[in-house]
């Protein structure tokens, strides 16, 4: 419990129902319902049986709950087994484990490691995209 | 009889209905005895740029670091170390590997992108989304619990009863068809004109 607190000091209960907007440094763990955007550097964990409505950008966000909505990290996003997530998903790693569901648009990428954090240009990833299959093409 | 008994034998699952096959270890090729459509049950590795218009097996794909796949794939499992573009309809897992590259639609029950690959496309991931078949109803609309084994299973004894009494109408077929409450045989030879060869 002391490591789950030291890693997620913020903890929404599960008989919270929180609309509006949250901003956090550190981590949050969602054990109810929210509904609204989340704009963080830190983690969140969005337990099972919780349920996230809205636009999240985060550091590494792991779901075992339901989620909809936009999610953009810049780490790592993890879907368990239960998780349910509907929406555009930008990240730099993604894991998604088996009977975790996820539909939308997906789009992985080193350019998204900075994107959450700080507005990225519009024209980056076109030519980063371009870039990234010619070293693989010489061989 | 005895020799086929004694062959080792394993599990494919049809890339097209989902359904069991049960083949021999060694073979690289098969009718699907449900849906009757031929499944390659090879691995391929791709290793260099590959200018096919799709590849459907059930055995895994796996495109090496300097591969690259213009098109549609249908696997088992994939993994993506080189570059993919196209869709994939995998029944097992999607691997994305670090030096990958991989743009277009996925559909599949699991998946994983490692730090540093890079995928663009729509995502459908869940269980069983890939194909599912149709569930099957009677004249009077109730639903028929009929998995694919026992309709399989059904085909078969049909095809075997009328190897043994001679061929009957299928008019009759038919009729005795609906009597039973059983859906109408489907035809293998049109589901084997209608396949494209995807080598």
């Amino acid at each position: 419990m002391s490591d789950s607190n030291g890693e997620y000091p913020t903890v929404i209960g599960p008989d919270a129902v929180f609309k509006g907007e949250l901003k956090f440094d550190k981590g949050v763990r969602l054990l109810g319902q929210f509904d609204g955007e989340i704009a963080t550097k830190g983690n969140l964990l969005v337990a099972e049986g919780a349920q996230l409505q809205g636009e999240v950008t985060a550091g590494s966000v792991r779901v075992d709950g339901v989620m909809k909505g936009n999610l953009s990290a810049t780490g790592k996003v993890h879907l368990t087994a239960s998780a349910r997530l509907e929406g555009d998903l930008k990240t730099t790693r993604l894991e998604v484990a088996d009977g975790a569901t996820f539909t939308g648009h997906l789009t992985v990428g080193p350019q998204n490691g900075k994107a959450g954090v700080t507005p990225a240009p519009t024209s980056a990833p076109r030519t980063e995209d371009k870039a990234k299959p010619a070293p693989a093409a010489k061989k | 009889m005895a020799r086929l008994r004694m062959a080792k034998s394993r599990q494919v699952r049809c890339i097209h209905c989902g359904a069991s096959n049960e083949v021999a270890q060694r073979a690289m090729s098969i009718f699907c005895m449900y849906c009757h459509k031929r499944l390659i049950l090879e691995d391929y590795v791709i290793k260099s740029f590959q200018g096919l218009k799709g590849y459907s097996t059930c055995g895994n794909v796996v495109v090496e670091k300097g591969g690259q796949v213009v098109a549609f794939v249908q696997a088992n499992n994939l993994d993506v170390r080189g570059i993919l573009r196209g869709n994939a309809e995998v029944l097992g897992r999607v691997e994305v590997a670090s030096t990958g590259f991989l743009q277009g639609d996925v559909c599949a029950p699991a998946l994983t992108v490692e730090e540093g690959a890079q995928f663009k496309g729509f995502c459908r991931i869940g269980p069983r989304l890939t194909t599912q078949r149709a569930p099957q109803s009677d004249s009077q609309g109730n639903s028929l619990p009929s998995t694919p084994l026992q309709e399989g299973s059904s085909r078969l004894s049909k095809g075997l009863e009328r190897q043994a009494g001679g061929n009957k109408p299928e008019a009759d077929e038919k009729k005795t068809a609906a009597q039973t409450g059983a859906a109408p045989p489907v035809r293998a030879v049109k589901a084997i004109s209608t396949r494209r060869k995807s080598r």
